[in-house]
């Protein structure tokens, strides 16, 4: 009897790797880590058996940094600049998400040493190198990161049956980027994402985000783009199951890395179905706290971080 | 025990949400209307055109390029835009969906040097067609922005003319909606102090007028719609957040009253108004597959008037109507929520 039933919880067990081995490979691969499938009831649903949506009430705030790459062949796989950096503040007790776009020319000391364009961290040592140059400049602690290059949001965009949202402007470019899948990687195209509410698949998406030079603010107005995806992107996570992640891990394929574990990510996800946009805020380090300037013959973004640090303070706990 | 063990894998995969599915919406001519409309319909979805008459949906497909954006033309017939990769065009089509002309030309060899025309309509006489056109900037090579265009519709691209200045680096004017007086109103998008891309209703009086503003542009509205007696303008406005309301005011061909709020809380987009004006078409997510729907609300009559002193319509606290239930009428669709439904009278009344 009892091999009887050894026999079928293997079975069980086995049925169930299968089902989620895409995502075990996914977290070794993009982790480092193994990620944990265990099915323990989330403590906080144990002490809130009325279901109360204050779900996550026992975890502890985070931060995490999100990198976003033009990874494209024009680049080394190895060293990709950083087009996209948002610092991510989640307090799940209150279901509050604090997001700071920080521009990518902005001049700083980096953490491997000499100054540089923001961007350059990631390229010159990795997420190690950017968590720890943001970490130094914005004197916050970051407790994860997630990087996510041009097909990978496509490809997640696309995996979560795209993304509704009010495009706040008609977003038109004659010399957007045709890199992907491009034999040629210099290649350009033009491109008109039209203004007002729509669903985007992830190849739209990824225009209204990336495109920045027919837009007054540059790379401000699309930090302000790339945080309303986000916030979409939300809407659509609050419906994503956990057997949907095998489906989703597998959709990366490299384009993905983080150092979230998997009970992080569960924690994550429900956090999005009680997450209202009204609970959302959003900053983007426009002037006071930056200024156009040259170093050398480079256009950058200089910080006036006698105004940001006080900002950051408010919301990101001190490094 | 080998069978429990692909019990439990499909079991888990049986939990699959759909938001992680690929969508695929079923063949628009295969759909069934959940609500009757009356006249008929014209929509865009997935490159293509589609007629709804009598709740059977038929699809318009005139030539290569993704169809969208139709308008009537008063002597019958359609204008729509057929979209490519780095270049749209409008066509006039006839009562079939065949092309009859096409009326602007925007394509050329480099990729940079293309145009783009969007959101046709045309002059409720039928000579003059306005739409959005990117001029070309030789300066500022960088720069793109739709300008509210007219032309003959008897002439060519050539006698083209300029009618609104967008303001630069925005995205520009577009939903060009002529008057008869030959006014002209659209929706204008601008930049914020504190760096917020925001859109307002603006009218300009004539061709060579300064536009003046109808909206606050703290609103953002946009999509503007005038109901067929030209008393009442409907829009789509979103005060800068996530969510859209389609409100409805009073407009005496200069300025309009107060805004009535229809819906509220959803994506709603491009309302068009019924041919006899007692309600509204727009679109917005819904139905089985969660994509954007055909939706139907009433109309609120015209009772409150313009007022004298105030160019720019009463914001802040338009008047809720909760009362106003929007209907869905399509389920399983997945519409081009950038194209307006185009709602006109059955063929003979």
């Amino acid at each position: 009897m009892a091999v009887i039933v050894l026999g079928f919880l293997i079975a069980g067990a086995a049925g169930g790797v299968a089902y989620f081995f895409p995502v075990l490979r996914a977290a070794v691969i993009q982790t480092g880590h193994s990620g944990d499938l265990s099915t323990t009831p989330n403590p906080s649903a144990v002490n809130n058996p009325a279901g109360n949506p204050a779900l996550g009430s026992t975890g502890s705030p985070f931060t995490v940094l999100l990198l976003g790459s033009d990874d494209d062949e024009k680049f080394d796989k190895n060293h990709v600049l950083t087009q996209s950096m948002i610092l991510v503040r989640i307090v799940p007790q209150s279901n509050q998400v604090t997001m700071l776009s920080i521009p990518r020319d902005l001049w700083v000391p980096l953490a491997g040493g000499g100054s540089g364009k923001i961007d350059a961290a990631y390229s010159n040592g990795g997420a190690k190198m950017a968590i720890a140059t943001v970490q130094r400049n914005f004197k916050v602690h970051v407790d994860e990161y997630v990087w996510i290059g041009l097909k990978g949001l496509i490809r997640l965009i696309d995996r979560l049956g795209g993304v509704d949202l009010i495009t706040s402007n008609p977003v038109l470019d004659d010399f957007y980027p045709n890199d992907i899948d491009s034999p040629d990687p210099y290649a350009t195209q033009r491109i008109a994402v039209l203004a007002g509410p729509q669903h985007l698949d992830g190849t739209h998406a990824l225009q209204y985000v990336r495109s920045r030079h027919s837009d007054l603010r540059g790379d401000f107005g699309r930090s302000q783009r790339q945080q309303q995806v986000l916030i979409a992107l939300r809407a659509k996570a609050s419906r994503v199951s956990p057997a949907d992640l095998p489906d989703v891990a597998a959709a990366f394929q490299g384009e993905l890395q983080t150092s979230m574990s998997l009970p992080r990510i569960r924690q994550v996800l429900p956090l999005a179905t009680h997450l209202t946009i009204e609970s959302v805020k959003q900053q983007v380090l426009l002037p006071p706290y930056t200024s156009g300037g040259k170093v050398g013959d480079q256009d950058v973004i200089l910080a006036n971080w006698s105004e940001i640090l006080p900002l950051v303070r408010q919301t990101f706990p001190a490094s | 025990m080998v069978a429990f063990g692909f019990g439990v894998y499909f079991g888990l995969a049986s939990f699959k949400s759909k938001a992680a599915q690929r969508a695929g919406s079923k063949p628009v001519t295969k759909a069934r209307t959940l609500v009757p409309v009356p006249g008929v319909v014209f929509m865009a979805q997935g490159g293509a055109l589609y007629r709804l008459e009598n709740g059977q949906f038929s699809e318009i497909k005139p030539g290569p390029g993704d169809w969208t954006q139709p308008t009537s033309v008063p002597q019958g017939g359609l204008i729509a835009v057929s979209r490519q990769l780095h270049f749209s065009d409008l066509y006039l089509l006839d009562g079939s969906g065949h092309p009859v002309r096409q009326l602007t030309k925007n394509q050329t060899n480099t990729v940079e040097t293309n145009h783009w025309a969007f959101y046709p309509n045309l002059s409720p006489d039928g000579k003059t067609l306005f739409y959005s056109y990117d001029p070309k900037d030789l300066s500022n090579t960088f720069r793109v922005d739709l300008a509210v265009w007219s032309m003959p519709l008897q002439g060519t691209q050539a006698q083209g003319r300029r009618r609104t200045t967008p303001s630069p680096y925005t995205g520009g004017d577009v939903q060009p909606l002529p008057l008869s007086s030959g006014a002209v109103i659209y929706t204008k998008y601008g930049i914020d102090d504190a760096g917020h891309s925001q859109s307002q209703i603006w009218l300009q009086a004539h061709a060579g007028a300064i536009g003046q503003a109808l909206t606050e542009p703290a609103d953002d509205c946009s999509a503007p719609a005038l109901s067929r007696d030209g008393t009442r303008l409907a829009m789509v406005c979103t005060n800068g957040r996530q969510t859209s309301s389609l409100q409805v005011a009073p407009f005496d061909g200069q300025r309009l009253g107060p805004r009535e709020v229809l819906v509220e809380g959803q994506l709603a987009a491009m309302p068009a108004w019924a041919p006899d004006g007692l309600s509204l078409l727009y679109t917005a997510p819904g139905g089985s597959n969660g994509r954007f729907q055909l939706w139907l609300v009433q109309a609120p009559r015209s009772t409150a008037s313009p007022s004298p002193q105030a160019a720019v319509s009463p914001s802040g606290n338009p008047t809720p109507m909760a009362a106003r239930q929007a209907r869905l009428v399509t389920n399983d669709l997945d519409l081009d929520a950038t194209s307006a439904p185009l709602w006109m009278a059955p063929a003979g009344s």
